[in-house]
């Protein structure tokens, strides 16, 4: 009897990089001044900012509004946010107009079957937002501003969808025969199997995460999972992977 | 029946090492004993000084871990010297 486990990996039902929304204008905050965006360097009015258009902290992702359309260059941009400090030296910012700033626009996308209201977008930032509507099958509407093309780094327009629905990612893993689970680094583990492929290379998959914040916490949480699976009777084949608090697989290679 | 046995890497956590399918485990030279499984894959532990210990040890272990029962599957080893990498090939 060849005694066959898996593990269930929940992964993205979509993964893509977006081609809009993309932002008006953005920067890195040159000073601090409650109430107001310092960036000395920034060129809002001419970049078309107008009261009402969101502001998006990338540094601590927080969320504001423009308080007052900017009538010329150079000055302190008012927002919204009275909170101190919302804006500290150094933190990245971007600026969007309102009626994109929660969007998803995909290409190539079949959204209206894959994707549902409630279904979790994780950027390449490694922040989330819930999917509020399905627009289109390229459009999704977000809980939050998490998506834009601009600026490139971080990377906030690399996506990944998870779901929850019976469409979901979840993939069975096969883990009989493995060799060993490598911790690669923060963001990966290997696995590699005993048998080699059939053209005799090592048969190794990379699993791809959110960054591991604690030391080894994906690692470890697939090690434990493993050596569960085996002790369960035969007849339990399949074994959900406990992923740890606010961690996502977001591929295998 | 899969059998393994959990090593500590250096800054690498624990690291399971599968028991089933070797065919050899070799200390290849004062600082690597690696174990050879049917397939041709090998994994190589690189560790420091006394190879037959090591590789004595890795082998008391195995056999150890193998000799247990089925819902046994993981055995925790403290290796007589440090492990501070593995590599698979």
């Amino acid at each position: 009897m060849v005694m066959e486990k898996f593990l269930i990996f929940p992964l993205p039902v979509v993964t893509g990089v977006a081609s809009a929304p993309t932002a008006l204008s953005y920067g890195t905050a040159s000073g601090t001044a409650t109430g107001f965006l310092v960036d000395t360097t920034a060129t809002f009015a001419a970049n078309g900012v107008v009261a009402g258009d969101v502001v998006v902290n990338i540094t601590s992702g927080g969320v504001t509004t423009v308080l007052t359309t900017p009538t010329v260059d150079g000055d302190n941009l008012a927002i919204a946010s009275a909170v101190v400090d919302f804006f500290e030296t150094g933190d990245a910012y971007r600026i969007m107009l309102a009626a994109d700033a929660n969007k998803l626009v995909g290409s190539g996308t079949s959204f209206i079957s894959d994707v549902s209201p409630g279904d979790v977008v994780l950027n390449g930032n490694e922040q989330e937002a819930t999917v509020v509507t399905v627009d289109s099958n390229t459009q999704l509407t977000l809980s939050a501003p998490i998506i834009s093309t601009l600026p490139t780094s971080p990377d906030a327009d690399t996506y990944y969808i998870y779901s929850e629905n019976d469409n979901d990612g979840d993939r069975l893993f096969n883990i009989s025969g493995i060799a060993t689970v490598e911790y690669v680094g923060a963001t990966y583990c290997t696995v590699s199997y005993i048998d080699r492929t059939l053209g005799g290379a090592l048969n190794d998959l990379n699993i791809y995460h959110t960054t591991d914040t604690s030391a080894q916490e994906f690692h470890n949480a697939l090690n434990n999972a493993l050596v569960s699976a085996y002790e369960t009777n035969w007849r339990d084949v399949v074994t959900d992977l406990v992923l740890p608090q606010g961690m996502r697989i977001t591929v295998i290679t | 029946m899969e059998k393994y046995l959990s090593i500590p890497v250096t800054s690498a956590g624990n690291q399971l090492i599968s028991c089933n399918g070797i065919i050899s485990i070799v200390g290849d030279d004062a600082t690597s004993v690696v174990i050879t499984y049917k397939s041709g894959t090998t994994i190589d532990l690189t560790t420091t000084g006394a190879q037959n210990v090591m590789r004595n040890q890795i082998q008391d272990e195995v056999a150890l871990a193998l000799a247990t029962g089925w819902t046994n599957v993981s055995r925790q080893v403290s290796p007589i010297n440090a492990i501070s990498n593995v590599a698979v090939a």
